[in-house]
């Protein structure tokens, strides 16, 4: 802080701002007069800090922060020896004082008005004073930013009304259930509940982040990015930026609301309500009423005790559609909304298992907010979601040891924290086999319930804002459980080895397989890609184009192939990436195996 | 050290713009230093520079003696600064400007101020933004020296001046300069301003130091030759462009000259248009 600078601030800006004050003290006398019978205490105030409150940081932002560059002044103050952090800290600092003063007389005045008729301590305020503090600094912090853009702080202050607009005219979203207005919600209006810790995390990262970027403008390039965005709008900036409203406005007047949708549901079928968990089975083809039952039972007990083990608040539905003409080894979830619960759809045929296990799956996925896919911790839940419907089924579990027993090559060291490479090469059902293999060899050195309790910290439920940036690795939440993950890759590769030798007879009556992936660039028909499978009759070729950003390949276009050889259905250009998958269906391990997975490039 | 600026190979970059592109100079104590050079040739940012407003990319600073990566705040304090335009708080009067500077200046003399306000003809109490464009430089020159700096850097004060008040500013700036024994780093683009008060001069073009001597050096260095046979220039003399050569005072006589050839001695002027003009090549200065 500058003590001369500060004496120039307040003679320079006095007038202005005790005309300002004034105004803001009958617009909040207005208010409370107007909010006296509205049912809460602070309504007037929070109507206050919205309308007025923005206003008051506009106008602070313009005369302490935007003056300086649009008069040029600033010029003349680097001149002077004063650091131009010094200049620029005093100005926001004093600005984040006079917005806290305004709110805490705004208070103050506001207690002083409820306690004309009835008993409130000041202590039992205090965490109103607190969320009006935040908003205020939250706020001014904004208003900064905006007045460090200069010309474009119009569009900014108009960006963000017009994006509250929406969110609430079109997404439905309440005015106090918005990000920072959440601050001001209906228990601080009533004094009776202080907002959730995650609408103060929002609050000061937006109001930390605008204070960083307005540092920026007003520091980088010595000051000169603020002088330039300080100058006049030209005529075609003018014209665009009134263009640009008008279109948003006109836009957001023929948006309609999003209708309210009720949750999914099915009005036939087999229901079964467990302790947490309701499921749906709707029973088509070999998937009679019995089995139906028998699977919503299975389902609902294992989700019941999933969610136990791991602590899990969300209890969400699950429904399993089953289809005739689906492959049984292919299962689709629908792409809905959380109240909607877990819905798929699956052949009348599909191993029930495999149902099983993509429930527990999606369960704690769903409750981690997909956090449970991350790569470093990936394999971990499919073998935790592979292992689950199978915890107490001895036979189930070596039928799964077998399938990861037939994995014969040598794997990399890191191929349990590279998990969307190990999944892309070994296909859905190897993977999770070899997920399995981990998660049942963990189980059988800690035991389930040291396990579970270790998973229970991995797969816990993670901060919806910025708080989740400082959660803690998973390597250090297995390393507090004994477990190392190197240390358990070689466990299990053991652990599969010994497998092998159990299972010697089984995988030696398994075909020998060769599959090769071809690509040719003839002048008449362009790039063909052609494989090739010696050993098996039929097979099936998945194919993608991967786009410059695409990591993971995802759902892929699939090839039914009668024969040894096929070319794809695709036409790559030059330099275009491909990924080339070859899959054949294997008796022995009942289930379809992947010989080949190979990322071509076309130079 | 002797030296009160010293620059060496300072390098400033405006995005892809070379502002300054090593520029080396040194300003001996007390002398008043002429740096001219066209719009756009890195004048105002070697005075920002030193003024600590901009950062250098590279090269070296020294102010009195002491090398620094950037002119500190500490630093500015013994600097006076008056810039091409004087943006003063406008609704401040220039007792209420000396007030507000006052408070950044451990140095600053109060009766020295208004004797300078009282000597510049500068009204005290009338608002700065109504002052003349004369008016208000010469409160900068005001302010810049009230704090008794020992450098005073002057960024083309007078550019915005009639010749009437051009010629006291700069009268100014040399008997007071003279006075105290400040050292003077007057840049310009207006070379007879300079001629008549600079006791060194250094040319920058493109970023770079072209030429720099005593004004008396330079006519000496710097000549017009002519002759009516095509000329190659002898050992030691360089041509600077068209019939502007550049050589070692004592090498004019001494060189053998073909009959006919005449050597001139040339005005300031004419050595600033050969070594400021980008029109032709130059040669090896300096």
């Amino acid at each position: 802080m500058s003590l001369p600078l500060l004496r120039k601030e307040a003679r320079e800006h006095g007038p202005v701002l005790a005309a300002t004050a004034a105004i803001g003290a009958l617009a909040l006398f207005a208010m409370l007069g107007v909010a006296e019978n509205s049912g809460g205490r602070f309504v007037g105030l929070t109507r206050f800090l919205l309308t007025i409150g923005p206003l008051v940081a506009f106008v602070l932002a313009n005369r302490l922060l935007v003056r300086e560059y649009t008069g040029r002044t600033q010029f003349f103050l680097e001149t002077l020896p004063i650091g131009r952090v010094r200049v620029f800290a005093t100005k926001w600092l004093l600005g984040c004082a006079l917005m806290l003063l305004t709110a805490l007389v705004a208070w103050r005045v506001a207690l002083g008005y409820v306690r004309r008729t009835e008993v409130l301590e000041t202590a039992d305020a205090i965490g109103v004073l607190g969320c009006t503090a935040a908003f205020a600094v939250t706020i001014w912090s904004f208003a900064a930013l905006a007045g460090m853009l200069g010309r474009y702080r119009y569009l900014a202050w108009a960006a963000v009304i017009i994006a509250a607009l929406l969110a609430m005219n079109v997404a439905g979203i309440p005015l106090f259930d918005l990000p920072v207005v959440r601050l001001l919600g209906q228990g601080v209006q009533m004094a009776t509940a202080l907002p959730e810790t995650s609408a103060f995390v929002e609050a000061a990262v937006v109001a930390v982040l605008s204070a960083a970027g307005a540092a920026v403008l007003a520091l980088v390039g010595s000051g000169a990015m603020a002088s330039t965005l300080a100058q006049r709008m030209t005529a075609r900036e003018r014209a665009f930026a009134l263009v640009a409203l008008i279109a948003v406005g006109t836009i957001s007047t023929t948006l309609e609301p999003k209708p309210v949708q009720p949750p999914f549901e099915i009005t036939r079928g087999e229901r079964y309500q467990g302790r947490w968990t309701r499921v749906g089975v709707l029973p088509a083809g070999t998937l009679d009423a019995d089995s139906a039952r028998g699977l919503a039972r299975a389902i609902a007990d294992d989700s019941d005790e999933l969610i136990d083990a791991l602590d899990l608040s969300a209890h969400p539905p699950v429904f399993v559609l089953a289809q005739q003409g689906m492959d049984r080894h292919v299962m689709q979830r629908a792409a809905l909304s959380a109240e909607d619960g877990i819905v798929l759809k699956v052949a009348p045929n599909a191993p029930m298992e495999n149902v099983r296990m993509l429930v527990a799956h999606s369960l704690v996925a769903d409750a981690t907010i997909d956090r449970g896919m991350k790569d470093d911790r990936h394999v971990l839940l499919d073998g935790l979601a592979s292992y689950w419907p199978l915890r107490d089924d001895e036979a189930g579990r070596e039928r799964w040891w077998l399938r990861a027993a037939a994995i014969a090559e040598p794997l990399p060291p890191d191929y349990l924290t590279e998990w969307a490479r190990t999944s892309e090469r070994f296909g859905e059902c190897q993977s999770l086999a070899l997920a399995f293999s981990v998660f049942d060899t963990l189980v059988q050195r800690l035991g389930r319930d040291a396990t579970m309790e270790s998973m229970k910290g991995l797969f816990r439920e993670p901060k919806d804002d910025v708080r989740v940036l400082f959660e803690r690795r998973p390597a250090a939440t297995l390393a507090a459980s004994g477990v190392d993950f190197a240390e358990l890759a070689s466990a299990a590769s053991a652990a599969r080895e010994e497998a092998r030798e159990r299972h010697a007879a089984e995988l030696a009556r398994r075909p020998v397989l060769d599959a090769t992936v071809d690509w040719r660039s003839t002048p008449g028909r362009g790039i063909e890609i052609e494989t090739t499978v010696s050993g098996a009759s039929r097979y099936v070729a998945y194919y993608r184009l991967l786009l410059p950003w695409t990591t993971d390949a995802g759902d892929m276009p699939r090839l039914d192939v009668l024969g040894s050889s096929a070319v794809l259905p695709l036409s790559p250009s030059r330099n275009d990436r491909v990924l080339a998958v070859i899959e054949v269906d294997d008796e022995v391990l009942d289930c379809p195996v992947r010989l080949l997975a190979e990322r071509l490039r076309f130079r | 050290m002797n030296d009160a600026i010293r620059l060496t190979d300072l390098r400033v970059r405006y995005g892809r713009v070379r502002a300054l592109d090593g520029l080396s100079l040194a300003v001996s104590r007390g002398e008043v230093y002429g740096f001219l050079g066209r719009n756009g040739a890195g004048k105002t940012t070697t005075l920002r520079v030193l003024m600590g407003i901009v950062g250098a990319d590279a090269g070296t600073i020294e102010l009195n003696g002491q090398p620094m990566k950037r002119v500190s705040v500490a630093t500015k304090r013994s600097i006076g600064y008056v810039s091409q335009e004087q943006n003063f708080y406008p609704w401040m009067t220039p007792a209420q400007l000396g007030r507000f500077v006052a408070a950044f200046y451990p140095t600053w003399d109060s009766e020295e101020y208004a004797r300078l306000l009282r000597v510049l003809d500068v009204p005290p109490d009338r608002r700065s933004g109504i002052l003349s464009g004369g008016t208000r430089t010469k409160l900068g020159l005001a302010l810049a020296l009230a704090p008794r700096p020992p450098l005073l850097l002057l960024d083309e004060p007078t550019s915005g001046l009639d010749p009437v008040a051009r010629r006291e500013f700069n009268d100014l700036v040399v008997s007071m300069a003279a006075e105290r024994g400040t050292t003077v780093f007057l840049s310009s683009h207006l070379v007879d301003e300079v001629e008549g008060v600079a006791t060194r001069v250094g040319i920058v073009q493109a970023g770079r130091m072209s030429i720099e001597g005593r004004v008396d050096e330079l006519r000496e260095r710097v000549r017009r030759v002519r002759s009516p046979v095509p000329l190659e220039p002898p050992q030691g003399v360089t041509r600077v462009r068209a019939d502007v050569w550049l050589a070692d005072g004592s090498l004019w006589a001494a060189a053998a000259w073909p009959e006919g050839t005449s050597i001139e001695p040339l005005p300031l002027e004419e050595i600033f248009l050969a070594f400021a003009r980008t029109d032709a090549p130059l040669g090896a200065a300096a």
